[in-house]
């Protein structure tokens, strides 16, 4: 039996004075997934994740939160959930473990060995250990970005919001939060906004893509990736091009045909077919009907998530 | 939650959720910090230090009764001020900062935060800027009387000196809920304190609406309620101090409505 979604939403919006930041939104996070939520600055990631936290009201629409309504049980929700904000801010007077140590309280009452101990665990998680007992107005913005990972889940959250994680983070910050994420999806389900596409792509299950407020794609990352811009192949061939090119021209079931190979050799197109069958039973077959012809390369485009958010954000088409 | 059974839970939501923790925070950066010390060693010397040299630079020598005036009003002046200054901090600060919306992101509710602002400052107002220049002006006004003054009157005064400046702390509490910016919060709250007696003259009706005769004479009276108690005199009309409890109910009950409705 398939466990009930972490989060659902039917209709979610937010409207600021004549500004639309959310348009109604229709999304489902599963049990012990990594979600990557993607979009533009101002697509309306963050205003979702606030919606979720009760930080905001929505205008429209409605959201539950491991079942409970996300604004009259807010405070129940918050109770089983760790976030970390856009730019996170702090206390500068507390140091480090005293930060960790009030966001622990929330949550926990005792025993204060088992408390110190969490807090302990979590500074040296994020690599904060020997400036535990430093105020955190002495902190870099990378130390910042650790400290806010630590709070987020020193509380062993069911679900995790993280609103760009690896903001300010070095490339090995970087690693650390993807090892981070990774580990912590077995007792967790991460839900998590970033533009850094290929962390999103390495480690995510299930991706949606806002722009302008709406959501432009959702789904499994792997049918996103697939599924965008309808069938499309990859033909690298050298020789008798022309020979090739009159040869495809010819099918009904290959509506186009482009040269993404900016006049080097060999050359590389982009096959689009409307029959994903005739395309594998005769495609290579065609192209290999030519003696003149070399096939260096053949098979369905795998798309770079990249390409697939550039594609949507800029060309306003859907994926998934 | 995975990794939890080790700990005793917080159970308490709702309207209270969080609210343990916040107390214990903001009374910790009260009394955990040398804020309490240094603020009650700023009173002592701003109140008692000013009280001292008007006793004791009169040719005539020390009057307990100007003494017990001058006590009243520098009480309720002074730390006015102070007042106003630290409370559009406790949630515009926090707005502005970034503070407010992490906090909130916890199992926090709104009126727990609210209230663990008013709390603390009201007892760090009370400790601070009441008991330790209190406790001396008992001593320096009692070493001008020549005897001890009666400890129930001068306490029953202190008790009023409170509410006149919790007016003050809750104004200012509700104002940093109304606005977004600094300016309106210390503008009105100050003005408040400081005009009243121009809005006496254009409306003398507000002389029983507004918390100054409490500690300050005005009009045609030389004494004010809280004058009157240190001295033992006949106390005059106590509408003002009426009016001014109900407006620190009203205060907290509009602060605890707004900020209940705030987005961050």
């Amino acid at each position: 039996m398939t466990p009930p979604p972490v989060i659902q939403t039917q209709g979610l919006s937010k409207v600021y004075k004549t500004v639309n930041a959310l348009k109604p939104l229709d999304l489902i996070v599963p049990q012990n997934s990594i979600f990557g939520f993607l979009g533009p600055n101002g697509a309306g990631k963050t205003t979702t994740m606030k919606l979720l936290l009760g930080l905001i009201r929505p205008t429209s629409g409605s959201g539950q939160v491991f079942g409970l309504d996300i604004v009259r049980e807010s405070v129940e929700i918050r109770a089983r959930v760790g976030y970390l904000p856009q730019e996170p801010r702090f206390y500068e007077h507390m140091s480090a473990r005293e930060t960790l140590s009030f966001t622990a309280r929330f949550f926990f009452k005792g025993p204060e060995a088992e408390i110190h101990k969490r807090v302990d665990e979590t500074l040296d998680m994020v690599g904060l250990t020997e400036k535990a007992d430093r105020p955190v107005k002495t902190f870099s913005g990378g130390e910042r970005q650790r400290l806010g990972i630590a709070q987020a889940q020193v509380n062993y959250p069911d679900l995790l919001i993280l609103d760009e994680p690896a903001a300010s983070l070095d490339p090995l910050g970087r690693r650390d939060v993807l090892e981070v994420l990774g580990r912590l999806r077995k007792h967790a389900t991460i839900f998590y906004s970033t533009h850094i596409l290929d962390d999103v792509q390495h480690v995510s299950d299930t991706v949606a893509i806002l722009n302008r407020g709406e959501l432009a794609a959702y789904g499994p990352i792997q049918q996103l990736l697939a599924g965008s811009s309808g069938m499309v192949y990859s033909l690298t061939i050298e020789g008798n091009l022309q020979a090739a090119q009159n040869c495809l021209a010819g099918q009904a079931w290959i509506t186009e045909i482009k040269d993404i190979s900016l006049g080097k050799t060999p050359a590389t197109w982009l096959v689009r077919v409307s029959d994903e069958q005739q395309a594998k039973d005769r495609l290579l077959r065609l192209v290999l009907e030519n003696t003149d012809v070399t096939v260096v390369q053949f098979g369905r485009k795998q798309y770079e998530l990249e390409e697939v958010f550039i594609n949507i954000v800029e060309g306003g088409s859907h994926g998934g | 939650m995975a990794g939890n059974q080790a700990f005793e839970m917080v159970q308490s939501r709702g309207w209270s959720g969080g609210l343990r923790n916040l107390l214990r925070a903001d009374f910790g950066k009260w009394f955990r910090t040398r804020l309490w010390w240094v603020q009650g060693l700023i009173w002592t010397g701003v109140i008692n230090g000013i009280l001292a040299g008007v006793l004791w630079s009169s040719p005539e020598g020390p009057d307990a009764g100007t003494g017990l005036m001058l006590y009243s009003i520098f009480s309720a002046m002074f730390p006015s001020i102070a007042i106003v200054i630290i409370m559009q901090d406790a949630i515009v600060g926090e707005r502005e900062a970034g503070t407010a919306a992490w906090v909130l992101s916890k199992p926090v509710s709104r009126y727990a935060f609210v209230i663990s602002k008013l709390l603390p400052n009201l007892v760090g107002v009370l400790v601070c800027m009441l008991l330790f220049p209190g406790v001396v002006a008992y001593a320096q006004i009692s070493v001008a009387a020549g005897q001890l003054l009666d400890p129930v009157r001068f306490l029953a005064a202190m008790g009023i000196l409170w509410i006149y400046l919790s007016y003050y702390l809750t104004l200012t509490l509700m104002l940093g809920t109304l606005f977004n910016h600094r300016g309106p919060v210390i503008g009105i709250a100050l003005g408040l304190a400081f005009g009243q007696q121009i809005l006496f003259g254009l409306a003398p009706f507000l002389l029983k609406v507004l918390p100054w005769t409490i500690a300050m004479p005005a009009g045609d009276s030389d004494n004010s309620i809280v004058g009157a108690v240190l001295r033992g005199l006949p106390l005059p009309d106590m509408t003002p101090l009426i009016v001014t409890s109900i407006s620190i109910v009203v205060f907290i009950a509009v602060a605890l409505w707004r900020f209940e409705k705030e987005e961050f």
